[in-house]
């Protein structure tokens, strides 16, 4: 004997509920409290981090940097010059070295941040001595004033 | 560009001297008598620049300083007085201090396969424990050579891109999964030729 109605009283509402709910569940299971159990719960909280986690990849990168330029600055004041002199005398001295590799180099080579630190501080003064000129006008130019003199 | 400073800066040396010469030129012409006692000027603010008075080397002494420290530095690089040495390389599109039997991971695909050996070639600075040698921005080809091998390539763990706005209804999910390759440092050489 077959009761062909029974399959028509109970009818299954979706076969897969225990994987999508798992497929939440399994982010969640380090979370503290109900939030590692209980579905509802455990959604918010995914959500969540999930959010935080997307905005925080571009956030990473300003707070190194800025980590680094903290660094930075350290190291250079201990050897008696600011962070933007540091950096600006650097450039012009055409040494691209980055922050990364600055900050680096402050840590495990101190030597050598020496030595670019010295380096940028003979070429400020370099500046200092250029900006107050020599006495002498540009190349091609005639001036009665120099003349005169 | 030195003297197109001086001409903005106010009264400082130079400018200062032209006043002075005009000024007295002027007077000359006026035929008056005996010689007037210099003008004195008075000390503002802008009498003299505003960073500290800086006296640099002699240049001739520094020329020979230089030759020395170079001398000393060549001596150390053929004889080979150096122990272990670390280099800056631009890479990838980042920069990395690097020493031997290094691992690197490189969040991109590289043209190469697995146990390729590859030489790495814009060197920033290679330096030891006595000396750096720091490029202007890159070191000479023929002065340094970075090579490493492609241990690994991968990818990356499936990061997941989540966007929500609250009571909104829009949700998007995207999982970004990235090509990664690893690559060990082998050696970092210095030529014993110095220009």
């Amino acid at each position: 004997m077959v009761f062909l109605s029974l399959s028509r009283w109970i009818r299954s509402r979706g076969p897969d509920r225990y994987w999508r709910v798992q497929e939440v569940l399994k982010h969640a299971r380090h979370f503290r409290g109900r939030k590692n159990r209980c579905y509802s719960l455990a959604l918010r909280a995914v959500r969540r981090a999930f959010l935080y986690s997307t905005k925080a990849r571009r956030l990473k990168k300003r707070n190194m940097r800025t980590l680094w330029i903290n660094r930075i600055a350290a190291a250079a004041r201990e050897h008696g010059l600011k962070y933007p002199m540091l950096i600006s005398n650097l450039v012009k001295c055409q040494v691209e070295l980055n922050r990364k590799v600055l900050s680096d180099l402050a840590i495990y080579e101190p030597k050598t941040f020496k030595s670019l630190a010295a380096l940028a501080k003979r070429r400020r003064e370099e500046g200092f001595h250029d900006a107050l000129g020599d006495g002498r006008e540009p190349n091609g130019v005639f001036s009665r004033i120099v003349h005169s003199s | 560009m030195a003297s197109s400073c001086a001409r903005f800066l106010g009264s400082w040396s130079r400018v200062r001297a032209a006043v002075s010469l005009l000024s007295s030129a002027a007077r000359h012409q006026h035929s008056q008598s005996g010689v007037l006692p210099p003008r004195k000027e008075a000390v503002t603010s802008l009498s003299k620049p505003p960073w500290p008075e800086v006296k640099l080397p002699d240049p001739a002494e520094e020329a020979k300083h230089h030759i020395e420290v170079v001398q000393n530095v060549k001596t150390l690089i053929s004889t080979g007085a150096y122990g272990r040495l670390f280099a800056v390389v631009h890479f990838a599109s980042r920069q990395w201090k690097v020493t031997n039997e290094d691992l690197i991971l490189i969040e991109n695909h590289i043209e190469a396969d697995c146990g390729d050996r590859i030489r790495l070639e814009k060197v920033l600075l290679v330096g030891g424990n006595d000396f750096t040698l720091i490029g202007r921005p890159l070191l000479g080809r023929d002065l340094v050579r970075v090579e490493a091998t492609v241990v690994e390539k991968t990818e990356s763990w499936p990061k997941i891109n989540f966007r929500f706005k609250r009571r909104k209804r829009y949700r998007r999910t995207k999982i970004i999964v990235q090509p990664q390759t690893v690559l060990r440092i082998n050696t970092i050489e210095i030529a014993p030729a110095l220009a």
